[in-house]
């Protein structure tokens, strides 16, 4: 349909929707991980070792990265989603960088290396998977279940004193969502051909984050929004390669200073018709 | 040791503006880092004495940490919590591209102002430097201890890491307190910037998020938001990856590290000393 | 129905409740009073669970409570609301009340499509209903933080109220409030009496506590120092001591 230079384009637009969304989700229960690029690369790495070394199709692999994003969501967020937000966030920090620096030493995957030789993500496979979880998130903002995560968000001691069990909700939120993006990263290796854990780190752990709060993180359109936004726009500003950096840099701070909340926020949601907002 | 007491410092600063503000200073790495380069580029110069290039790398360390405040904090919508602490993320990211600008990715090797010097200790060899770096190291926590607990800025920062209201009650200016505090943390980054450059001999433009995570590691062992916690932490990081290098390999040092900091926080948030800091609910 | 046993709490060097034995009994309104800082409220986080005792049981319903998670005492049947008015201000009121409903509902993986079923359906008519009786439903669907204070302690009640209840503890439900919204809360509270529910109620305006209370537990610096009936407890010279510190007796 499109041309493969444009596809690509929009292929990498889309797997960054679906990164942004994972840590959306986390987002959303008033948690922030700093480390998204871990799980990011677990699903990376997973997928692209059952495709490569075990000749897996495409679509198990990247539900197997969904998978062990999410156990290792779940692994990492049961022990520390006890404690205030200060502590999840040092946790993926470390988390982040200890994937990144156990992935350069392993030998199996190649090591500072790398893998490649990942093939197969279509323009098609990875709209549907946006499309999957856009339907998830659409439901989950008007179920019992987001209003519980809303809960949360806004005042965990309250939430309790409802019968919420604040502890679960946010563990399952975390885990989901390092699911989700465990599949973005899946489908990264497989369009990108090559990935090393260098990809995974700091740096991109940031750009997702990035994403997402430039977009708003008030709600999941935000986080398309902004990812949406955040992949074009190198495109544009081709010209400005090797500043992208210094530009993110720019944006975080000029950002929090100017609208903290991000793009789309509850009154741009209300002035948009109300399409993502519960009833 | 070395590596160890410079790591100190580092868990010192951070972890002076996470038990005042709750804030996570992500820009404290770059900091250090930028002063790093600044120290260099005056023992370059070459006729300033050691002393000389270590204050004026606190200065340069300082300035930065007024800068942060001024970006991060004061001009920050703080009822988004979350956006101090990510737009100390963007300053880190604009002070590494500016610095990878300016300097290149390549290391730049450090000269040592010392190096011909050595000693003996019994059995060991020490360099002079060593001692050098070491004994700065002690004085620096020691004179942070003083302020803490003896001077009114000391007291103003302690009470404020209590309660902001309750130090406003008091008649303390919190704003003005709070700067202070981004700046003294700014000036022992500084002086981590010279000492880490002389203890690994070179510097590049991406030390700096390695060295944020060594220092969290240590002021998470020691205890969020405790101060000498942080010493001890810092310290006990650098045994450990000493400890990594000789028996196993250089290139598990930094997991090694990395997988403490989690652990440690995933099972004894509190850290070995007890923590000091404010739980959010 | 609720009773605790040697309950203490200290926060630091601070005692803040000091060794009580507590018997609620059912479907009563039982009042506890005291002067600031006298332990009050803490009682209030010992029972629902937001704070930890240092020593003590607590009993409810016969069951052993005092080691269990806030949201396992919800679930049982404990309700609360707070000094400072905790309503989730981002949310519209009706979305606050449906919270109230939590345990009542399925919110997990069910819940993605449980909203157009029967059930859901007849959940959100209670909570309407609820907030009807209370005299605030044409705020239903106004954000909890655009409310008057009065209404938004009516919402809190609400919502509290939503799962049907055993125990219900009112903190200072009329603090701050003019004369005619504290009558409406007395009339809330006796209704929510009159349907069953035993109330635990923390106030400050005796005459509304005289009016009310079928007993009263006195607490001053964490300590337990008068119980009994509204007339018995009222003039007692301790307690006209603790509230004003040894001032003539009425």
């Amino acid at each position: 349909m499109f041309g493969p230079f444009y596809e690509s384009v929009l292929i990498g637009a889309g797997i960054n929707i679906l990164l942004a969304l994972g840590l959306y989700f986390t987002l959303a229960t008033g948690q922030f991980s700093v480390g998204h690029g871990g799980f990011m690369a677990i699903g990376a790495y997973t997928a692209s070792v059952l495709t490569v070394n075990f000749g897996v199709a495409l679509i198990p692999a990247v539900l197997a990265g969904a998978i062990a994003g999410f156990a290792t969501g779940i692994v990492i967020g049961l022990p520390v989603l006890r404690f205030s937000h200060l502590y999840l966030a040092m946790a993926t920090l470390g988390f982040g960088e200890m994937v990144r620096s156990g992935l350069s030493t392993t030998d199996y995957v190649g090591g500072v290396a790398g893998m490649h030789g990942m093939t197969g993500t279509t323009l098609s496979l990875v709209m549907s998977c946006i499309l999957l979880a856009v339907v998830f998130f659409w439901l989950h903002a008007r179920s019992r279940w987001g209003l519980a995560c809303d809960a949360v968000r806004q005042d965990e001691a309250a939430a309790a004193a409802m019968g919420i069990n604040v502890r679960m909700v946010k563990v399952m939120a975390f885990g989901l969502g390092a699911g989700i993006t465990g599949a973005g990263g899946a489908l990264y290796a497989h369009h990108f051909f090559f990935i090393e854990p260098a990809t995974f780190g700091f740096a991109m752990s940031i750009s997702i984050i990035l994403f997402v709060i430039f977009g708003g993180i008030q709600s999941f359109w935000g986080a398309i929004l902004g990812a949406v936004v955040l992949s074009l726009l190198p495109q544009l500003f081709s010209f400005l390669e090797g500043w992208y950096t210094f530009v993110y840099g720019l944006i975080f701070v000029v950002l929090m200073i100017w609208r903290p909340q991000g793009i789309i926020d509850r009154r741009a949601l209300v002035w948009l018709d109300g399409l993502a907002r519960r009833r | 040791m070395l590596v160890g007491s410079t790591y100190a410092l580092v868990a010192l600063g951070f972890t002076l503006v996470l038990g005042t503000l709750d804030l996570l200073n992500f820009a404290h790495g770059e900091t250090i880092m930028v002063s790093a380069y600044a120290g260099l580029l005056m023992t370059m110069i070459g006729f300033l004495p050691f002393p000389a290039i270590l204050l004026l790398t606190m200065l340069v360390g300082a300035s930065l940490g007024g800068i942060v405040y001024v970006i991060s904090f004061r001009w920050v919508d703080k009822t988004v919590w979350t956006a101090p602490a990510l737009s100390t993320v963007g300053v880190g990211l604009l002070l590494q591209t500016a610095a990878t600008r300016i300097w290149g990715t390549d290391q730049q090797p450090v000269p040592d102002p010392l190096s011909a010097i050595r000693m003996q200790l019994g059995p060991l060899t020490i360099s002079a430097s060593a001692v050098l770096i070491i004994l700065t190291t002690l004085v620096l926590m020691a004179g942070l201890h003083l302020v803490l607990k003896r001077t009114r800025l000391g007291g103003a920062i302690r009470a404020v890491a209590e309660s902001f209201t309750t130090a406003a009650l008091l008649g303390i200016p919190v704003e003005r307190t709070i700067a202070l505090t981004i700046v003294v943390s700014g000036l022992l980054a500084g002086a981590a910037g010279v000492l880490t450059s002389l203890v690994y001999h070179t510097v590049t433009p991406f030390i700096g998020l390695n060295l944020l995570l060594k220092g969290m590691t240590g002021m998470v062992l020691g205890g969020l938001g405790n101060v000498y916690g942080a010493m001890i932490g810092g310290l006990f990081v650098g045994i450990l990856e000493t400890l990594t290098v000789s028996y196993g390999s250089s290139s598990y040092q930094d997991i090694v590290v990395f997988a403490t900091l989690i652990l440690v926080l995933m099972f004894r948030p509190a850290g070995l000393l007890g923590t000091q800091i404010r739980e959010r609910a | 129905m609720l009773a605790t046993q040697g309950l203490t709490k200290a926060f630091g060097g601070l005692v803040a409740v000091n060794d009580l034995d507590i018997v609620v009994e059912s479907g009563v309104i039982h009042a506890i009073i005291g002067p600031n800082g006298s332990g009050k409220t803490t009682f209030f986080n010992l029972l629902s669970g937001m704070t930890a005792p240092n020593a003590g049981r607590i009993e409810f319903c016969g069951r052993r409570i005092e080691g269990e998670l806030p949201h396992r005492r919800a679930r049982l049947g404990i309700r609360r609301t707070f000094q400072n008015i905790r309503l989730f201000d981002d949310l519209s009121v009706l979305e606050n009340v449906l919270l109230g409903q939590h345990t009542c509902a399925h919110a997990g993986l069910m819940s993605l499509v449980g909203r157009w079923t029967g059930e859901e359906k007849r959940l959100r008519g209670a909570a309407l209903s609820l907030l009807d009786r209370l005299g605030i439903a044409e705020v239903a669907d106004r954000r909890a933080r655009d409310l008057a204070y009065g209404p938004r302690r009516l919402v809190e009640i609400a919502r509290a109220m939503a799962s049907a209840p055993k125990l219900l503890l009112l903190d200072e439900p009329t603090a701050g409030m003019n004369p005619r919204e504290t009558e409406e809360v007395a009339r809330v509270v006796s209704e929510i009496r009159a349907g069953g529910v035993t109330v635990l109620l923390i106030e400050h305006h005796m005459d509304l506590v005289a009016a009310l209370a079928e007993r009263i537990t006195v607490l001053n610096f964490g300590v337990k120092i008068a119980e009994g009936s509204p007339a018995e407890v009222l003039h007692t010279a301790a307690v006209v001591d603790a509230y004003l510190g040894k001032a003539e007796a009425p």
